[in-house]
């Protein structure tokens, strides 16, 4: 799979911050249909860091209604990062 | 300032404010002793508190005092140009407090409100929030140093210099203009003509007529014809050619003969009329009448007269004095020595005003200086609003006309002041402001101060005037919309003004008042 079709974009969030700072992990959404290897390979090359884990998840959709119609959001891919000491990625960097 | 002297003062007095070392005779201390023990613990915590607080706001006073570096330049008696720094640490501070409110605010996808980190809002709005500190303190200290400088600044400072990089100290200059500093000339030797006009009897009887005809009763005649000042009930149907017009009959309607109310020549042709005649009057009507349709045109009235009613003047006597409202007449001759010196008051007190007034001008021509040009340029706008708004409320007058008008006027408010008009009014705003400036300084010189209760008075005294009322509510609402400052500065100005007066030479005279009215 084409590396950049692997990592879809970076989450910036409450949570994802204190990982950051707490193990040096970084969160990115990612393709459902690809593993934890080529998630690796992906953020190694793109970001040109060294990748110590990978942990992904499924994130469910939810269950939205509009009116009487029930409607459901996508479900995706996250994958949590965590990157060697002292490597950084600039998205993740507040300044 | 004011700050840090309090600040300090606490801090000495009782710097580790714990419970333990309040002396027992402290009242503090014994009530403490007489209450519960949760209750020592609040006072024991609110001890604390302000030692704490002294602490803090002690290290910040400190903080500003240490700011200020500033320097004034003197470019002439109105412009001002001042120089200061700014450390960077205060700059820091500020910047950090800027984004701890801001991130209390502010909405970013993937965070609680409240809790976004403040490395993430640096990246996002980093450069306007720089920006708006920025400004935000410069402006701030701007106003902290003409206020320690004591600079009496008119208008907004103008920034002429901002030298800001990242870590160094910030340094600022500006441009302000200041109200000059008059020096007044000695004006004791100012001698003055107080011209009283003297009371005449035709006077008093001019003025007790007014309140016999506000007295005068109505009562029918039916054994003569119609006089003049008669009042006169009348039905009339009225005709342009041939045709009736809108609003040109009435029934019942009450004329004054020769009262001029009435079209020129209608009510004049109602002279000599019997009750119950009937007669046809064909009158032209002046081109300028409110009603276009029929305004130049000869209108053909038909009138009815119905009944005449005469004006009766209660007579002059005792009786008539002791029935005036309000005035406690004991008889007709004590009417006429209050009224005269009623009179006499009055013209005193005109007289007074308009001394005054030719002290002001005195004054003002005595010193000559120059005003700035902000002020002059603010003056004149105020100036040319107020002539437009006179102008719009006669036209106002004149016309009959649709609501577009007010709308337009509102626009009207922001006066852009042209170098013409600038030109056309310069003269006579640099004189008000010349006026209201030295009026200012006189007024700190023979220190004239109007005091609460003196205001309190004057409120009252002109709600009466207004028909009462809740008197708070009254001074509140005149409060809000400005009119009690504008009394206040106006008893001010009397007052200072009464307190020259005294130091110059007043000869006064009583004339005849067409001496005075030639001599205006």
């Amino acid at each position: 799979m084409d590396m950049y079709r692997v990592v879809e974009k970076p989450l910036v969030t409450e949570k994802g911050t204190g990982m950051l700072a707490d193990g040096n992990w970084v969160v990115f959404r990612v393709n459902p249909e690809a593993n934890k290897i080529q998630i690796r390979e992906a953020v190694q090359k793109i970001f040109d860091v060294k990748v110590l884990h990978v942990n992904t998840q499924i994130v469910r959709g939810k269950r939205k209604r509009f009116g009487k119609t029930m409607g459901q959001s996508k479900m995706w891919k996250k994958a949590m990062v965590q990157l060697k000491e002292g490597d950084k990625i600039q998205i993740f960097e507040g300044v | 300032m004011a700050e840090l002297a309090d600040a300090l003062d606490l801090g000495s007095s009782g710097q580790p404010w714990g419970f333990d070392s309040l002396h027992p005779h402290h009242p503090l201390a014994r009530e403490a002793d007489s209450t519960s023990l949760s209750s020592r613990e609040t006072n024991c915590r609110k001890n604390k508190d302000i030692a704490n607080w002294v602490q803090r706001h002690a290290g910040q006073s400190l903080n500003i005092w240490k700011v200020m570096k500033i320097e004034i330049e003197d470019v002439d008696s109105c412009n001002k140009k001042i120089k200061f720094e700014i450390p960077h640490q205060e700059y820091d501070k500020k910047l950090k407090q800027y984004y701890q409110k801001l991130g209390r605010e502010v909405k970013v996808p993937g965070f609680r409100k409240g809790k976004v980190p403040i490395a993430l809002l640096e990246k996002q709005f980093g450069p306007d929030v720089k920006k708006e500190v920025l400004s935000n303190l410069i402006s701030d200290e701007l106003n902290n140093a003409i206020v320690e400088k004591d600079l009496r600044a008119v208008g907004q400072p103008h920034l002429l210099e901002v030298n800001a990089e990242e870590g160094t100290d910030i340094s600022v200059s500006a441009s302000i203009e200041v109200l000059p500093t008059v020096e007044l000339k000695d004006y004791s030797s100012i001698e003055l003509n107080m011209k009283t006009p003297r009371i005449t009897d035709d006077d008093v009887n001019q003025t007790i007529e007014v309140m016999r005809q506000r007295k005068a009763k109505n009562v029918d005649v039916t054994d003569r014809t119609a006089r003049d000042k008669d009042l006169l009930k009348i039905d009339f149907t009225s005709k342009l050619g041939d045709e009736p017009f809108e609003g040109g009959s009435a029934t019942n309607q009450i004329i004054q003969a020769g009262g001029g109310q009435l079209i020129e020549g209608l009510d004049k042709g109602l002279i000599g009329m019997e009750i119950g005649e009937t007669r046809d009057i064909t009158v032209p009507i002046p081109e300028d009448y409110h009603n276009k349709e029929i305004a130049g045109k000869d209108v053909d009235f038909q009138i009815v007269l119905k009944s005449i009613q005469e004006q009766q003047l209660p007579d002059l006597d005792d009786a008539f004095a002791k029935s005036v409202e309000d005035k406690n007449f004991a008889s007709l001759d004590d009417m006429k020595q209050k009224v005269r010196s009623e009179l006499e008051d009055f013209e005193r007190k005109e007289a007074r005003k308009s001394v005054k007034k030719k002290l002001t001008e005195k004054i003002t021509e005595q010193n000559q200086f120059d005003v700035p040009e902000g002020l002059l340029k603010e003056q004149v706008k105020f100036m040319v609003e107020q002539a437009r708004k006179k102008q719009g409320r006669e036209s106002q007058h004149d016309h009959s006309h649709d609501h577009d008008h007010d709308h337009d006027h509102d626009h009207e408010h922001g006066v852009e002041v042209t170098p013409e008009l600038l030109d056309q009014y310069r003269e006579p705003a640099m004189k008000a402001l010349q006026e209201e400036l030295i009026l200012d300084q006189l007024s700190r010189d023979l220190d004239a101060q109007v005091s609460e209760e003196e205001l309190e008075q004057e409120v009252k005294n002109m709600s009466q005037l207004l028909g009462g009322g809740n008197l708070q509510q009254i001074k509140r609402e005149w409060e809000k919309n400005g009119v009690l400052a504008r009394l206040h500065s106006r008893m001010k100005r009397d007052k200072t003004l009464d307190a020259a007066l005294e130091k110059i030479t007043i000869k006064e005279e009583i004339v005849d008042r067409k001496d005075i009215i030639a001599d205006n």
